[in-house]
């Protein structure tokens, strides 16, 4: 198989041919290595390249293979993190110059778990600063760069795993952690046409992950297949004693009956042509196995955009307090970004509380309405990826959407998973996007199985240059 | 203003600005052009942080602040008041 091949399989596949022994770790490590210092600047992917930790981790993992010792179907397997997220032998930038050089001493409880898993880490990856919390509106809002889809690289990766996602569509790693607060892994994987996954809130430990918004932040995987994020999340999900949040919640499934699927409501009514059409295919495919229920409806009445408005202003001022009190605001790269912390340092405590309580209900009414949907299908975004250089909101004025899942989500701590589903406009891929119950994620990916196995989009991979 | 203290006390000024808002008198135009002077008052405090904020960005960030002070009309939209009952989806827990 060549290296090109072997770089674009999924973390399953690698996995199985490490315990195989037709590959050995180092030489997928380095296979990685040395694409990631190829690859990972022109895509704007990379803050750091670990070789050391890397091949140290390779060759150890290789020596209990030899010794008839697995860890398991991760053993031997290169992966990445989004740069948010504490290890041993690599800064953890938050995306953010002022932070360039900050430095834990121990790895987070998701790198420590995927260590324990066998997995081999070999990048810290790039991100928005600050996950994006300061309000940025375009791409070039990293130090590292804009984050670029290896699609086309006059296009932006989406955020703020921009990194992850880049990273796993141009066969970077094997696979990668990203985090979602509202958006940061869906948008990624639909604009990168990888898979990824958003667990439900309290799934897994943020413990040496960069806090955002506590009541939102989520560690998830951004994978090549939706079975590998399946056997991704299982391996780091779980309580952790440092993340008072994580719980050992049970993985149901869907069985004995075909999987009853919601499709929301207008889902396309605004989006771009060739998302509407690779949508309507898409449905055509689930039908096959899944009982598609049509004209599903968010709750309406609620002012979901403001209620989170609130909850991020307040929570992110107090978590980057230091920041915005030391002026070092000034150093980020997005010119929005330098007085964004300002504006949400002025949050009225009042509208913090009274947004909790509107969370409650807004929590309780999402959860009734789709209640009776093992998952509730929508295009993950309205476009294909915006153009680096523009404005977001310039990009394309005239395909706003006319459903928004992700804030009604996140608000309401519900998992959801993105698959590619086919190329839009400039030869982009589009996203298939579910959204389940609280901790239905397996439910999610039996069905993004179900349409995997039908279709061959995610094993589409681009021509890098 | 250099310290946290000076822009605490200023802001206590701008708060109790906001406190004297006499709300039955106010229609929405008066409204918002008190929030406006509100959150230019805050803006122009955040030179404390950042003494060499330019013009044009105390004015943007007097414009974020605006919205911000606004987000409690949209949180609680007219005829669906929260009822006193209504606690936070977050609640202090003692712990075990």
């Amino acid at each position: 198989m060549s290296d090109e091949r072997l770089a674009f399989l999924d973390a399953t596949a690698l996995g199985a041919m490490i315990a195989k022994r037709k590959i050995s770790s180092v030489e997928l490590t380095k296979l990685y290595l040395e694409r990631l210092e190829r690859y990972g600047a022109a895509y704007g992917a990379v803050v750091t390249i670990m070789h050391d930790r890397g091949l140290r981790e390779a060759k150890a993992a290789d020596r209990e293979l030899a010794a008839g010792r697995s860890r398991g179907p991760l053993h031997g397997v290169p992966y990445g993190v989004k740069d948010l997220l504490a290890a041993v032998g690599a800064p953890t930038t938050w995306g953010a110059k002022p932070y360039r050089d900050q430095v834990f001493d121990f790895d987070g409880t998701v790198v420590r778990r995927l260590h324990d898993a066998g997995a081999v880490l070999v990048a810290k990856l790039a991100m928005v600063e600050l996950a994006g919390g300061f309000g940025y509106n375009d791409a070039d809002a990293s130090f590292t760069g804009p984050g670029r889809t290896p699609w086309n690289r006059e296009y932006w990766s989406g955020g703020s795993s921009s990194g992850p996602g880049a990273a796993t569509a141009a066969g970077l790693v094997g696979f990668s952690i990203g985090s979602e607060t509202n958006g940061s892994i869906l948008v990624p994987s639909a604009f990168c046409g990888v898979s990824g996954l958003r667990p439900t809130y309290g799934r897994v430990s943020r413990h040496g992950a960069m806090a955002l918004m506590w009541t939102s932040d989520k560690l998830g995987p951004i994978c090549r297949s939706a079975r590998d994020t399946e056997l991704v999340l299982r391996t780091i999900a779980g309580h952790d004693p440092a993340d008072k949040t994580s719980v050992s919640a049970p993985f149901p499934t869907v069985r004995g009956r075909r999987p009853k699927v919601g499709v929301i409501a207008r889902a396309t009514a605004k989006s771009q042509p060739a998302v509407a059409k690779n949508f309507e295919a898409s449905l055509a495919v689930l039908r096959e196995f899944c009982d598609l229920v049509p004209e599903v409806e968010l709750p309406k009445h609620h002012p979901y955009g403001a209620v989170f408005g609130a909850l991020i202003n307040g929570e992110c001022a107090a978590a980057f307090r230091g920041l915005i009190e030391s002026g070092k605001s000034r150093e980020l790269q997005s010119v929005d970004d330098r007085i964004g912390g300002y504006q949400l340092y002025v949050t009225l405590a009042v509208d913090y509380v009274d947004a909790m309580r509107r969370r409650a209900i807004i929590d309780a009414d999402v959860k009734r309405a789709f209640e009776p949907y093992d998952a509730i299908v929508y295009p993950t975004l309205p476009t294909v990826a915006y153009p680096v250089g523009l404005p977001f909101d310039k990009a394309y004025p005239n395909f706003p959407g006319s459903v928004e899942l992700g804030t009604p989500g996140n608000l309401a701590g519900l998992p959801a998973l993105s698959v590619p589903n086919g190329l839009g406009e400039h030869h982009l891929p589009t996203g298939l996007a579910f959204m389940g119950r609280a901790w239905g994620e397996m439910q999610l990916t039996q069905i993004a199985k179900g349409y995997q196995s039908r279709t061959a989009f995610h094993k589409e991979h681009p021509t890098l240059i | 203003m250099r310290t946290r203290k000076d822009f605490l006390a200023a802001a206590a000024s701008a708060g109790a600005l906001l406190a004297a808002r006499p709300a039955a008198a106010a229609t929405p135009a008066k409204a918002g052009r008190k929030s406006g002077e509100i959150a230019r008052l805050f803006a122009q405090q955040m030179r404390a942080f950042d003494p060499r904020l330019s013009d044009a960005q105390v004015a943007a960030i007097a414009k974020g602040i605006d919205e911000n002070l606004r987000l409690g009309k949209a949180i609680n939209p007219h005829g669906t008041a929260l009822k006193n009952s209504d606690e936070p989806a977050t609640i202090f827990e003692v712990g075990s």
